[in-house]
């Protein structure tokens, strides 16, 4: 039949929407500066502070998993691979934003404030760990993956029907990114434009289930998309490329352009927790070859190159991290247990009476 | 004093302590422009504003952890689930997250927060729009759970569900929505939580009921002669032993 006159694209759009997810990097595997540094890391100096807080949190990490070894300390979910993730997120906050961590993000709990011991305290079972010395309102370690990413577009919500120009900092992993939790989140923060930004630290591995069997999409970034914000794609172990592509972020956000999700790719050196054996689905070649990707010999590498570092301050770093968490550990060891009726304490503001029975039961003290 | 029904008195409750306390906000899905599916939120978003009545997107997991969020901002939330049947979605923000935050932050932060839904059977609505699992519910610990059983109890409880320092679950019953009538006054008093009401004392029989049961018993001082004292549990949890 010869009856078309006009092009079908005239009438019926063939294509409706487009998408792209751009990818951020600065430092090449062996420590090169592959483009300009930005401005958000306008000197050595705040080059040095990310460094000496990636080495803190490594040597905080590897002591916890020994200190979980010998006995002092429950089950604990390593970093080690991860720290320009968290700290390249935290050094672009202010204190006044809000942080929702998930539980892996040591470093950026530490550059928040909060203490070696506390963090301990935590993994050793005492919630007392979560009264931390951190800016009051940031969240604790949120285990169940991805379930704070509802609280985080609650607190966004908050900002923006007070007018405060405050950010919330939501720490998801690739495994939340299956969760409804995140989605319904990014969904709403799309729709109310919250300033609201999340991270994805894609390690690569959920426990045992690799990306693959996670997600069929190219990027996490790209979920972003599904819910109408911008996402980007960075390389999660080049502190820099995080740390600058997270300033953007919160930039934005601050200042009403709506949320933003930034997906930083990186890889899970160490097994998922102390619990678990990562030797029992990956193996070792994997692992091995992802070393030379680390975030920390990298910087070290470029700052080294740049005249910036030697092996003097290496050194001196060494011996200070070492002492400093040594002296975490020991000050987290003198820390007595909690009484088993403090269990009562916290339970409500005001203790209902049905619980006062309970806990005069527990101090052995009679009642009615 | 008007003579208004059980969700009028909610609606007087949700407007009332909107006025007083601009941290309050009200969300669910269809609570706005619609009011409510039973009408519970009529009016309040001409009134506060879309910024402080949200129509939510269908999200019930998300509608309990917003709450969570905004509370621990010193917000004081009010989310409405459309039916009992869907608060399923919700139950891993109440149990991880909204009954613990104070105690697993050792009072750092809190949760203030009032999470509100139809409950209970008896208006001919299908499958898992009848729903009674509050047992559930009232077995987590940080959490309160009030069922009001008449327009006054349903206007004071949830007054001090909104103003209380803790997460409380709401369950209004629907049976009682429109028959349920009472005097209420919309003076912004509350009613105190975690007390039994005792409707009438008695000698020989103690009646507990919460809800829409309480309607169903009728008058308890009437029957068959036995001086039943009658509570009346607006606190459905924790449970008031001292009042039996």
């Amino acid at each position: 039949m010869a009856m078309a006159t006009k092009s079908r694209a005239d009438e019926i759009p063939t294509i409706v929407a487009r998408f792209e997810v751009r990818r951020r990097g600065y430092l090449s595997l062996d420590g090169a500066m592959l483009d300009q540094a930005p401005d958000s890391i306008p000197d050595f100096a705040s080059l040095i502070a990310l460094y000496r807080a990636m080495v803190l949190t490594r040597t905080f990490d590897l002591k916890a998993v020994s200190l979980q070894r010998t006995g002092p300390l429950g089950t604990y979910a390593v970093s080690l691979g991860q720290e320009a993730v968290s700290v390249g997120v935290a050094s672009a906050m202010r204190q006044e934003d809000v942080l929702l961590p998930s539980y892996r993000d040591n470093g950026a709990l530490l550059w928040r404030g909060v203490k070696m011991e506390e963090i301990l305290l935590y993994w050793g079972g005492d919630e007392r760990g979560n009264h931390s010395s951190g800016p009051a309102h940031d969240f604790p370690f949120c285990i169940p993956v991805g379930s704070q990413a509802p609280h985080a577009a609650g607190v966004a919500y908050a900002f923006k029907l007070r007018k405060e120009p405050r950010v919330a900092l939501c720490l998801l992993g690739d495994g939340a990114t299956s969760k409804g939790d995140a989605y319904e989140a990014m969904n709403f923060a799309g729709i109310y434009e919250l300033p609201l930004v999340f991270v994805v630290s894609n390690n690569q591995w959920a426990i045992s289930v690799a990306l693959r069997l996670q997600t069929a999409c190219e990027t996490l970034a790209q979920k972003a998309v599904a819910a109408g914000f911008p996402g980007e794609q960075v390389d999660g172990n080049d502190v820099i490329a995080v740390h600058d592509a997270v300033e953007e972020a919160i930039a934005g956000a601050r200042s009403g352009e709506g949320p933003r999700l930034v997906e930083a790719v990186t890889y899970r050196l160490g097994d998922h927790t102390t619990a678990d054996d990562a030797a029992r689905y990956r193996s070792p070649e994997e692992v091995q070859a992802r070393w030379k990707e680390e975030p920390i010999a990298r910087l070290r590498a470029y700052l080294v190159s740049q005249k910036a570092w030697g092996k003097a301050e290496e050194e001196r770093l060494s011996a200070e991290c070492q002492t400093r968490v040594e002296a975490a550990v020991e000050r987290y060891l003198a820390i007595g247990p909690r009484a088993p009726v403090t269990m009562f304490d916290h339970l409500y503001a005001k203790l209902p009476d049905a619980y006062t029975g309970q806990r005069d039961e527990l101090t052995g003290a009679s009642h009615a | 004093m008007p003579e208004v029904t059980l969700v009028e008195a909610v609606n007087l409750a949700l407007a009332r302590a909107m006025q007083e306390d601009p941290n309050v906000v009200v969300f669910g899905e269809d609570v706005g422009v619609n009011g409510g599916v039973f009408r519970a939120t009529a009016g309040l978003q001409r009134r506060f504003g879309p910024a402080r009545v949200m129509d939510m997107p269908v999200s019930e997991l998300l509608i309990s952890g917003l709450c969570v969020g905004m509370a621990a901002q010193g917000l004081k939330p009010v989310g409405e689930i459309q039916f009992m049947g869907f608060i399923y979605p919700c139950i891993d923000q109440l149990v991880n997250h909204a009954s613990r935050l104070r105690n697993r932050t050792q009072g750092r932060l809190n949760c203030p927060m009032v999470l509100r839904t139809p409950c209970g059977a008896g208006i001919r609505a299908p499958e898992h729009h009848s729903e009674s699992t509050e047992a559930m519910l009232a077995h987590i610990p940080g959490l309160r759970v009030v069922v009001p059983s008449s327009p006054e109890r349903a206007y004071g409880l949830l007054l001090a569900a909104i103003r209380d320092p803790d997460p409380v679950v709401f369950l209004e019953p629907t049976r009682l929505y429109r028959s349920a009538k009472g005097q209420v006054e919309d003076n912004g008093e509350a009613l105190p939580l975690d007390v039994a009401f005792v409707l009438k004392e008695g000698r020989d029989v103690t009646l507990v009921s919460w809800g829409a049961m309480l309607k169903d018993k009728g008058d308890p001082g009437g029957r068959r002669g036995a001086r039943r004292r009658r509570h009346r549990r607006g606190g459905d949890r924790p449970c008031h032993a001292q009042a039996l």
